[in-house]
């Protein structure tokens, strides 16, 4: 099968604004190194899920694949279906916006509260092909709607996101990402805001989606216990680089890197452990501003060592279509039952 | 004797057009000293609406309809405002939920802890000064920070601030309303590591506010959990994991995915939280539980496992 997105070597930098005092000093311009060198290729209909901390570069990731950053921040390339994204005068290729869309975490701020529903579901599509009769307009709408759920789709086009729930204006959120039949979904933490019992429906719905319309996802998450339950793959990311990438069973039951290990290990387990000591990480993760030479990873590595500090790891075979950039090669670690 | 007791407290609120939504329905439990007690259940299920009356902080159009709530004996429904303004940040304080994104953009953190402190004690400017630098201490910033403003602060950061902002008074009882849910895992198990060390460091008792129970066996003794406005399970924290009876219990608990156990869709629980400004016949659960029964429509009973665990359910309650 050939693949539905391919990333090669995919760099994100923003340029820092630089301060009036540093223009005057003649300082060099600083930039965010948000994503470092990315290779990651998505099958279609598969899952694959993105984890890490916050600041580690998931969303800006998420938002170069859907072409949301001006082309002058982003290199590396992206292909679908094995064609580049942008074409050689650095336009994004037309007809790509219907293939990839994008779901963002908060339901709450991604609808505006003065548009009906029919206007903020249409609206991607009204971008597209503006020529569309309002009778199809409509029509896809009301389709996108029950699709995403919402039936019979005719009874929301006139109402607004405040007179909905949250499970219900998530749903509105799917619906406008369905109404272009997009073969991805970036899904940007679309369940951490919700309660729990929203939570799962809402899960259940984006799973459903992929059995009926073959839909690939990247599953944008910090938690990766979540990955776990409902991922093909998981990539675990940490300073915009991928440290650990293979199929879920196998980065869950013998991750190899050291960080992998750390967020498995903070996950919690349904279980008294108030006594046991756990390895926790201290800080954050540090400021992409200056990237460290070596491994990304170091200044908060239990593990780490000199070499560490000098040779950038590089992403290697570790078992079955498993790769981490850890060379330390744990021994497996025994999942808790 | 219990530091603070709950006893079958109700609190209603007065809607416009004469209408009242009973948000708590007589709900009763205690906290020892050192002990952490958690609230769990969905949003609307009463969990703020029942720590704020701990401190006297309900809303104006609140109006308790019954039940008692005693803090060291002394009952606090009744308490003159005098009494009030000693207990409230002195004896009980809290971590409102949100409030981490609700420090004012515009002042530093330092000025905003320096306000906190004056308002709640009468103490010379320079004390409240060298006070904000000793709780930065305690949460582990570095108290240079103090000149920074929110936004020069990660999530995780400003919780920390708003935990210090609470011990201000040096506080017996610390109540968390979903202090980790809007932050990633990582970040949540440091304010957890942070809170427990707090703990032991100061005595505390906690009760902590959360719809997530995967994380109770990390920092909580026994938990609560309800139910629009009730409190339809509690007992040990060992107990509500291994032994939960309540149906709703047994949903919220498959409702999270757990590393070791089963793979797969979490599961959940369907229908909408009740509308509570309907008066409830029988069981509460009863439109959404997968157990319900025809006599689930008259009030269901509350059973009593072993020592503290009860539920409130006509099931017989073999797990
Ligand atoms: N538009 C931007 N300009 C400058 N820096 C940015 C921008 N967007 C994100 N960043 C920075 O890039 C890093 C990665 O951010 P993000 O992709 O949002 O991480 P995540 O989604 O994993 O939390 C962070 O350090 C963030 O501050
Ligand atoms: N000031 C208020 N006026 C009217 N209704 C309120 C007010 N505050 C809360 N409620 C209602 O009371 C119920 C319980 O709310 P709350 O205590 O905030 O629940 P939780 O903290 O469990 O989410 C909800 O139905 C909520 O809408
Ligand atoms: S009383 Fe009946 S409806 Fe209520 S929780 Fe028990 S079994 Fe379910
Ligand atoms: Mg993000
Ligand atoms: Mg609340």
């Amino acid at each position: 099968m050939d693949a539905l997105i391919e990333l090669k070597n995919v760099t994100v930098k923003f340029p820092v604004k630089p301060s009036f005092i540093d223009v005057l000093k003649g300082k060099p311009q600083r930039v965010v190194h948000a994503v470092n060198g990315v290779d990651l290729t998505v099958m279609p209909g598969e899952i694959i899920a993105l984890v890490g901390e916050s600041g580690s570069g998931k969303t800006t990731l998420g938002k170069a694949i859907n072409a949301l950053h001006p082309s002058e921040v982003v290199g590396g390339t992206i292909c679908f279906e094995g064609e580049p994204i942008f074409g050689t005068d650095g336009k994004l290729k037309p007809g790509y916006r219907e293939k990839v869309a994008m779901i963002f975490q908060d339901p709450y701020q991604s609808l505006n509260p003065k548009q009906t529903i029919e206007k903020i579901v249409a609206e991607p599509l009204m971008i597209q092909q503006k020529n569309l009769s309002r009778d199809k307009m409509r029509a896809s709408v009301v389709t996108a709607l029950e699709q995403a759920g919402l039936t019979p789709g005719e009874s929301f086009l006139n109402r607004y996101p405040h007179e909905l729930s949250g499970g219900q204006r998530q749903r509105v959120v799917i619906a406008g990402a369905l109404i272009v039949k997009p073969k991805l979904i970036i899904a940007d933490e679309p369940v951490s805001m919700l309660d729990v019992s929203i939570r799962s429906e809402i899960l259940k719905l984006l799973m459903e989606l992929r059995e009926r319309q073959q839909i690939a996802y990247l599953f944008i998450t910090h938690d990766i216990a979540l990955a776990w339950a409902i991922a093909d793959k998981i990539a675990v990311m940490y300073l915009g680089t991928i440290l650990e990438y293979g199929s879920a069973e196998n980065v869950i039951q013998s991750p190899q890197n050291p960080y992998t290990q750390a967020l498995i290990e903070i996950m919690p387990k349904m279980k008294m452990r108030r006594s046991e000591k756990r390895a926790l990480l201290t800080g954050e993760i540090p400021d992409p501003i200056d990237l460290p030479k070596g491994c990304v990873f170091q200044s908060r590595c239990p593990r780490a060592a000199d070499g560490c500090m000098h040779e950038k790891p590089k992403l290697t075979l570790v078992g079955e279509a498993h790769y981490s950039v850890c060379e330390c090669r744990l021994e497996e670690m025994r999942v808790n039952e | 004797m219990a530091l603070l007791e709950v006893d079958s407290l109700k609190i209603a609120f007065e809607l416009t057009g004469g209408k009242r939504l009973k948000a708590v329905n007589g709900i009763s439990f205690s906290l020892d000293e050192g002990e952490t007690l958690a609230l769990v259940g969905e949003s609307g299920s009463g969990k703020t609406t029942a720590a704020l009356s701990l401190m006297r902080l309900l809303p104006k159009n609140a109006v308790i309809d019954g039940g008692e709530i005693r803090y060291k004996q002394r009952d606090v429904l009744t308490a003159p405002e005098g009494m009030i303004q000693k207990l409230r940040w002195k004896e009980i304080a809290m971590i409102f939920q949100g409030a981490m994104n609700a420090l004012n953009p515009v002042l530093t953190i330092e000025k905003q802890m320096v306000e906190a402190i004056l308002l709640h004690e009468t103490v010379s400017n320079e004390a409240a000064y060298a006070r904000a630098e000793m709780l930065m201490r305690r949460v582990e910033i570095d108290p240079k920070r103090l000149k920074q403003y929110p936004h020069q602060f990660s999530g995780g950061m400003r919780q920390r601030v708003m935990i210090a902002m609470a011990l201000a008074c040096e506080p017996k009882i610390v109540i968390g309303d979903e202090p980790t849910t809007a932050l990633d895992v990582m970040v949540q198990a440091q304010i957890f590591e942070l809170l427990e060390s707090l703990k032991k460091e100061m005595g505390l008792s906690m009760i902590l506010i959360t719809h997530d129970l995967s994380i109770l066996g990390d920092i909580c003794d026994k938990v609560a959990v309800m139910y629009a406005g009730e409190i339809v399970e509690s007992g040990s924290v060992e107990a509500i994991y291994e032994d939960a009876r309540h149906p709703y219990t047994q949903k919220l608990l498959a409702a999270y995915p757990i590393i070791g156990k089963k793979r797969g869709l979490p599961d959940f629980i369907p229908g909408q939280p009740l509308d509570m400004t309907k008066p409830v016949q029988g069981c509460a659960f009863y439109s959404r539980c997968h157990k319900a029964m025809p006599i689930c429509l008259s009030r269901p009973p509350l059973r009593t496992v072993e020592g503290a665990h009860q539920f409130l359910c006509h099931l017989e309650g073999e797990a």
